[in-house]
C-alpha cells in the first residue's frame, strides 16, 4: 500500500496534471475563438 | 524561512500566467456567460476546477498534518467525500444540468418550493461563500506573508485583490481556466514533492508502513465513536453541492459531461488523499521531532525542494487558495444578482452582468474586513459545513427525487435545519459532542414532514419535464 500511495498516485496526479494543462490550451482556444465570433 | 531569488521567480511567473490566462479570458458580454458560461464548460475542464476547487488549505496543508499525527486514519474517514462526490455525479449533477433556465441553486429550489425558498436559498449560499472566500482569504495572505514577508494585512488584500479582478472580468469561464491552469501547478508540483520523499528517505518503505500502521492505530484508539460520525458527517454532507459546485453542473456542456466531472473528480479525491497523508507519515523520517503538525507540509518542502521548485510550491500553495476563492467568489455574486436582487423580477442582462462584477467586488471587500477579523479558520469552516446541509441541500434533494412538492415544506425545512444548526453549534457548543449537521439534519426533516402535512393543496407544484 505504501508503494501505491508513494509511487503510484503521484505518478497519476502528474498525468492528470498534464493531461489537464493540453485540454486549457485547447479550451483557452475555444474561448477566444467564441469571443472573436461575438465582436 | 528561506526564500530565494529563484523562488520569487518562480512566485512571479505563476501570478504573469494568473495574468495571461484572465485576460485570455475576460470577455463576457451576456449575464448568462458570466454566471454559467453559456452551458459550454466540457468535461475534462470540469474535472480540472471541481478538483481545484475542493483541494483547498484543508485538503492539503491541513490533512499532511493530520497524516503526521494518525497516519492514513483520515484517509479511511475522509473517503465519504469522495463517495459523496461520486454519488453526486452518478445521482444528482445529471438532474441539475437539466435545469437549462437557471444559474444558481436558489433558481432550482424555487422550481419546487417557490420563491420564499429561493430568496432563503440565495442568503445562505451568499453568506456561505463569503465565509469561504474570507478563510480562503486568511490562508491565501498567511501564505503570501510567509514567503514575502509584507504586513499580513496587505497581503489578504493582494490575494484577494487577483482572484477578484479576473473573476470580475471573465466570471465562472475565467474562474474554470484559471482552476485549470492552478490544478496543473499544485497536481505536478505537491506529487514531485512525495516522489523526491519516497527517493530521499534512507529507510525502507516496509518500515515506513510499518510506521503508518502505528499512527493509524494510535489515531483510532485516541477518538470516540460520536467524534468519528461527526467528522464522517462533516467529510459526506458538509460541502456537499455548495454553490460552486452546484454552479459548475449547472454550467456543464451536457448531463454527460457534469456527470464525468463529477466522477472524475472524485476518483482524484482518492488519489490526491493519498498523497497528502503519505507526505505526513513521511514527515516522521525528514522532519525534526517536536515539529508543529501544521507546519510539517512546508518544512518538508523546504528540506526536500531545490531553490526555485520551492518558489513553485508556494505559488502551488497560492494557487490552492486562489482557485478556491475564486470560485466562491463568482457564485455568491451570481446568487446576489438571481437569488437576492432578482428574486421579484430577474434584471434585465446588461444590468445583471453588472450587479455580478459589482457583487464580485462587494463579497470580495467583506471577505478581506472579515478575514481580518475572524478569529479562527477551523471555526469558520465547522459553521460553513454545518449549516449548508440541514438548511439548503436537504430541501433540494428531497425536491429533485419527488415528483410533487409542497412550499412550505421546502421554506420550512431550511428555516428550522439552518437555524437548528447554528444554535447548536455556536451556543449550545454541540452537547455531549454530537454534530450539529446531524441534528440539524433531523430538524430539516421534522420541518419538511410538518410542512407537507400543513401546505397548501393548490401550492402542490409539478415539475416533471418542466426544465428540460
Amino acid at each position: 500500500m505504501i508503494y501505491l500511495f508513494s509511487l503510484v498516485f503521484p505518478v497519476l496526479s502528474i498525468i492528470s496534471g498534464v493531461i489537464v494543462l493540453t485540454m486549457l490550451v485547447k479550451f483557452v482556444i475555444e474561448i477566444q475563438r467564441d469571443i472573436r465570433n461575438n465582436t | 524561512m528561506e526564500v530565494t531569488a529563484f523562488d520569487i521567480i518562480a512566485i512571479i511567473i505563476y501570478f504573469s500566467f494568473v495574468a495571461i490566462f484572465a485576460y485570455l479570458t475576460r470577455r463576457t458580454k451576456t449575464f448568462s456567460e458570466f454566471s454559467i458560461a453559456k452551458h459550454t464548460i466540457p468535461a475534462t475542464m470540469i474535472f480540472a476546477s471541481l478538483s481545484a476547487t475542493y483541494v483547498g488549505p484543508g485538503f492539503s496543508v491541513g490533512l499532511t498534518s493530520k497524516g503526521y499525527v494518525s497516519g492514513y486514519l483520515f484517509y479511511f474517514l475522509a473517503f465519504t467525500y469522495i463517495i459523496q462526490t461520486i454519488l453526486v455525479g452518478i445521482l444528482i449533477a445529471p438532474k441539475l444540468s437539466k435545469f437549462r433556465d437557471c444559474h444558481t441553486l436558489g433558481d432550482v429550489l424555487e422550481k419546487f418550493y417557490g420563491k420564499f425558498s429561493h430568496l432563503l436559498g440565495g442568503i445562505i449560499s451568499v453568506g456561505l461563500c463569503i465565509g469561504f472566500s474570507a478563510i480562503m482569504a486568511k490562508i491565501g495572505g498567511g501564505l503570501l506573508q510567509t514567503a514575502t514577508g509584507l504586513p499580513l494585512m496587505l497581503c489578504i488584500a493582494i490575494v484577494t485583490t487577483v482572484t477578484a479582478l479576473y473573476t470580475f472580468s471573465g466570471g465562472i469561464r475565467a474562474s474554470i481556466a484559471t482552476d485549470g491552469l492552478q490544478f496543473g501547478l499544485f497536481s505536478i508540483i505537491i506529487p514531485v514533492m512525495l516522489l523526491f520523499a519516497f527517493f530521499k528517505s534512507d529507510i525502507p518503505a516496509s518500515q515506513i508502513a510499518t510506521k503508518a500502521i502505528e499512527l493509524t492505530r494510535e489515531g483510532f484508539g485516541g477518538m470516540t465513536a460520536i467524534q468519528i460520525v461527526a467528522i464522517l458527517l462533516s467529510f459526506l454532507l458538509g460541502e456537499t453541492l455548495i454553490p460552486p459546485y452546484a454552479n459548475r453542473a449547472l454550467a456543464a456542456k451536457s448531463s454527460g459531461a457534469s456527470k464525468f466531472g463529477f466522477i472524475t473528480a472524485g476518483c482524484f479525491g482518492a488519489i490526491w488523499l493519498g498523497i497528502v497523508f503519505s507526505l505526513g507519515v513521511y514527515g516522521h523520517q525528514l522532519v525534526p521531532d517536536g515539529t508543529n503538525p501544521d507546519d510539517v507540509f512546508i518544512t518538508m518542502g523546504i528540506k526536500l525542494l531545490p531553490s526555485g521548485a520551492l518558489g513553485l510550491l508556494l505559488a502551488a500553495l497560492i494557487a490552492i487558495v486562489m482557485s478556491s476563492q475564486d470560485s466562491v467568489m463568482n457564485a455568491g455574486s451570481v446568487a446576489i444578482v438571481r437569488d437576492i436582487l432578482g428574486i421579484h423580477k430577474q434584471l434585465p442582462d446588461r444590468k445583471a452582468l453588472l450587479v455580478g462584477r459589482i457583487g464580485t467586488i462587494v463579497i470580495a471587500a467583506v471577505a478581506t474586513i472579515v478575514a481580518r477579523y475572524s478569529p479562527s479558520i477551523i471555526e469558520g469552516l465547522l459553521i460553513c459545513y454545518s449549516i449548508w446541509a440541514p438548511s439548503v441541500l436537504f430541501a433540494l434533494l428531497v425536491g429533485l427525487f419527488c415528483k410533487k412538492t409542497v412550499h412550505a415544506a421546502g421554506w420550512l425545512s431550511i428555516l428550522a435545519g439552518g437555524l437548528t444548526s447554528i444554535i447548536w453549534q455556536a451556543i449550545l457548543k454541540e452537547p455531549a459532542g454530537v454534530p450539529a449537521i446531524l441534528v440539524g439534519l433531523v430538524a430539516a426533516a421534522i420541518a419538511y414532514f410538518v410542512g407537507n402535512l400543513i401546505g397548501n393543496k393548490e401550492s402542490v407544484l409539478s415539475h416533471e419535464g418542466e426544465s428540460q
